[in-house]
């Protein structure tokens, strides 16, 4: 009997400290959510969604062209990286064995492991230099580049999850490899991909480092590739380190809509999109 | 192979209608040995026919159950019908030989005509009691037999008639006898095929309740 | 009494047909000719090469890395390991049934039926539902998704998959069916379904079956090759194979006296 009671004890004890351990891990997320939301939310107004910054010292304005840039550049980003990167996840899901299979999952891993202003630094070299400009079209490098490793690892992932009777179903269909990865496996694995593109989008959408050198960042707003663009990321940075007061409000604001913006893509991608999935199978 | 065994059911009631004619022609004077002839070489062609149908059903489509009982049944019948060919042939050349009517004769193939077409019936209609008449008819084929017998043997006896005549008239009523049995075997086996029972050498048989 | 009303035109032969995994060779020259519209059974002890050599009948074995194939698979007297001839273009005229159901994945029901179509680029709606249609009676599947062609294949179950894979397989039209132990993972009644079906498909298609099971090579074939070790021992009736075979070591197999 004793026993009986010893073990619940222990087992209360056990349970306890798992639990804490859960919630250590979910204070700090839920206190800094919390934290930009208070300090975000006094800040914003409609002005904030719908103006360029005003001229240096003067209140108001709002970072219109920040947001828009953000899409932008991570768009370009995205533009470059999705394709190239689906197609070297299908070439690693199809062609596990060969060298340059072994070659590439190296590289990939090692590109990972890049630090972002490094990234930042070579699409500077590589972009705004010969360029003689930053740009926009340099921050989307930068990006795509901080985005491939994530894009490429995810597709190839997905892409084995298929299994092989699938394909050889295909092939007994007399359908060339071609058809059957673009047609079959690829459409078939689409929400997958989906979620891993999103996921790598909104990594990207939050790098600061990077678009230091290369976008740069813009008081006007600019939809020319070869100029320089403001984003979320750097504007919050140049205002947070601003002296003036409202650029520091203005900085919680775009803080907290950046937040939301990245939580908002990874709930879509890991909820919503799983959901539909399950409805509809694809 | 596509052997049901509806289709083996079809070819034993096939030569068993050929069976039947046989048997009819055999007693009737006005038909040749060569129509009786051309009917034992048919019957004896389904004879082959059905064996092999059967054997090739049992190896290829494992049948269980009834569908086995039927396949083992027709296999059986299939044997009785070809004995019964065989001995409506003889009892055709045995007739012709005596060359007139046989009263006694006629009667007595009459009621075994009668329990063949019964015993093949109960097979077509799966009928327990019309087997169990059958069986017990048998006694009465094996009476008027041995009426027929005593009757002849003392007419030989009493030089009332030749000895040639009666003794084939002795044999053509052992003959018919034998078909009887035949026939009566054939319902033994319907209700081997029908209850799954073996009722044979029972005196006493119990049969299954079914109706 | 019901006889196989089969021609005896010869629709596809192997010649000295062999095979390899690497090193080890898993089909040892085999020889035979299959009629037109016939079933034809492959038996065997497992592992003894049967698979392997089916998968040579549509050349899907050589996707494997590391095997080879000699010999020659003569489809209408023509080679199919040409080296002139397109693999994929074989592969439309020997079609496969797999034993491990097989519907593709997020496509419907209909989808999975004429994928095979859609892509060699026909798309005309009216003729893929008219395919979809009699492949699915063929595959006496029709009655159950008749209601339901845009629900997902995979939400069939296990029988009513393979019944797809194979309705998906009369789509392209091949004259051969290569099926390889299509009702090993099913249960007795969706086997006993599918058994029915070959009837049918027998009607159109010539059809070569690796199976396991001796009692479904003897109720539904017309022919029976006995594999052991990748070598064919003997190839006939199954009427005769199963009644009175030639060899001693197929008897002992069909008698259970076999390892």
């Amino acid at each position: 009997m004793n026993y009986r009671i010893i073990r619940k004890i222990k087992n209360a004890l056990f349970k306890f400290v798992i639990v804490l351990s859960a919630f250590m891990v979910l204070i700090p997320l839920f206190l800094i959510i919390q934290f930009v939301f208070v300090q975000g939310m006094g800040s914003l107004n409609l002005s904030f969604f719908t103006e360029i910054p005003k001229p240096v010292g003067e209140i108001g304005g709002g970072m219109k062209h920040a947001i828009l840039g953000t899409i932008y550049t991570v768009l370009l980003g995205a533009l470059m990286a999705v394709p190239i990167g689906i197609t070297c996840g299908v070439y690693l899901s199809e062609f596990r064995k060969s060298k340059l299979s072994k070659t590439l999952r190296l590289t990939v891993d090692l590109m990972s492991g890049i630090p972002s202003i490094v990234i930042g630094i070579f699409a500077y070299l590589m972009v705004v230099v010969p360029l003689k400009s930053f740009s926009a079209l340099a921050g989307g490098v930068a990006l795509a580049i901080i985005m491939l490793p994530i894009i490429i690892k995810t597709s190839e992932e997905i892409l084995k999850l298929v299994p092989d009777h699938i394909r050889e179903a295909g092939l007994a269909l007399g359908l060339p490899r071609w058809k059957i990865i673009f047609f079959i496996i690829l459409k078939g694995s689409v929400s997958n991909l989906l979620t891993g593109i999103i996921l790598a989008i909104s990594r990207a959408a939050g790098e600061t480092a990077p678009l230091l050198f290369t976008a740069f960042g813009n008081m006007y707003m600019n939809f020319n590739m070869k100029e320089p663009m403001a984003t979320l990321p750097v504007q919050i940075y140049t205002y947070a380190i601003s002296p003036f007061k409202d650029w520091q409000r203005q900085a919680w604001a775009g803080a907290f809509i950046l937040m939301v913006l990245i939580l908002a893509m990874n709930i879509f991608a890991r909820y919503v999109l799983t959901k539909i999935k399950d409805k509809k199978g694809f | 192979m596509d052997i049901s065994p509806k289709d083996l059911r079809d070819n034993i009631l096939k030569m068993a209608s050929l069976v039947e004619a046989s048997l009819s022609g055999s007693l009737n004077l006005d038909k040749s040995m060569e129509e009786i002839f051309e009917l034992e070489r048919k019957i004896n062609e389904f004879h082959m026919l059905i064996d092999d149908a059967c054997f090739k059903y049992i190896a290829l489509k494992s049948p269980a159950a009834k569908d086995l009982r039927t396949a083992i049944a027709v296999i059986k019948i299939n044997a009785d019908l070809e004995r019964m060919g065989d001995l409506s042939l003889k009892i055709k050349r045995q007739y012709q030989s005596i060359g007139r009517e046989i009263l006694q004769i006629k009667n007595m193939a009459l009621e075994v005509n009668i329990m063949v077409k019964n015993a093949l019936d109960s097979f077509v209609r799966s009928n327990i009691k019309l087997a169990t008449d059958v069986i017990e008819y048998d006694q009465e084929i094996n009476l008027l037999n041995s009426n027929i017998v005593r009757h002849h043997v003392n007419l030989i006896k009493n030089n009332e008639m030749g000895f040639d005549e009666g003794y084939t008239i002795v044999k053509i009523s052992k003959n018919l006898e034998r078909i009887g049995d035949h026939a009566k075997n054939i319902a033994e086996d319907v209700i081997f095929l029908e209850s799954g029972s073996d009722i044979r050498h029972n005196p006493e048989y119990k049969v299954a309740k079914k109706d | 009494m019901s006889k196989s009303e089969h021609s005896e035109k010869i629709i596809l032969e192997a010649k000295n047909v062999e095979a390899w995994f690497g090193d080890f060779q898993a089909v040892k020259g085999i020889n035979v000719q299959y009629s037109e519209r016939t079933i034809n059974a492959i038996i065997g002890p497992s592992g003894c090469g049967k698979s392997t050599y089916l998968r040579c009948l549509n050349r899907i074995h050589e996707e494997i890395e590391g095997t080879k194939v000699h010999g020659e698979v003569l489809l209408e007297g023509k080679n199919i390991y040409d080296k002139k001839i397109d693999v994929v273009e074989v592969r439309k005229r020997i079609g496969m049934v797999f034993q491990k159901p097989n519907p593709f994945p997020s496509m419907s029901i209909l989808d999975n039926v004429v994928i095979g179509l859609r892509l060699q680029g026909i798309t005309k709606r009216s003729t893929l539902m008219e395919v979809a249609e009699s492949c699915l009676r063929k595959a006496a599947l029709w009655e159950e998704v008749k209601d339901k062609l845009n629900s997902l294949g995979t939400s069939l179950s296990g029988g009513q998959q393979q019944r797809l894979c194979i309705a998906r397989a009369l789509a392209i039209n091949p004259p051969v069916l290569l099926m390889d132990e299509p009702t090993s993972a099913l249960d007795p009644i969706a086997t006993a379904k599918i058994e029915e079906l070959m009837n049918e498909i027998k009607l159109d298609y010539t059809v070569i079956i690796v199976t396991h099971n001796m009692q479904q090579a003897a109720r539904i074939s017309d022919y029976t090759s006995f594999f052991v070790y990748g070598k064919m021992i003997e190839h006939g009736l199954s009427s005769d194979i199963f009644t009175n075979p030639k060899e001693k070591q197929t008897e002992d197999y069909i008698s259970g006296r076999f390892g």
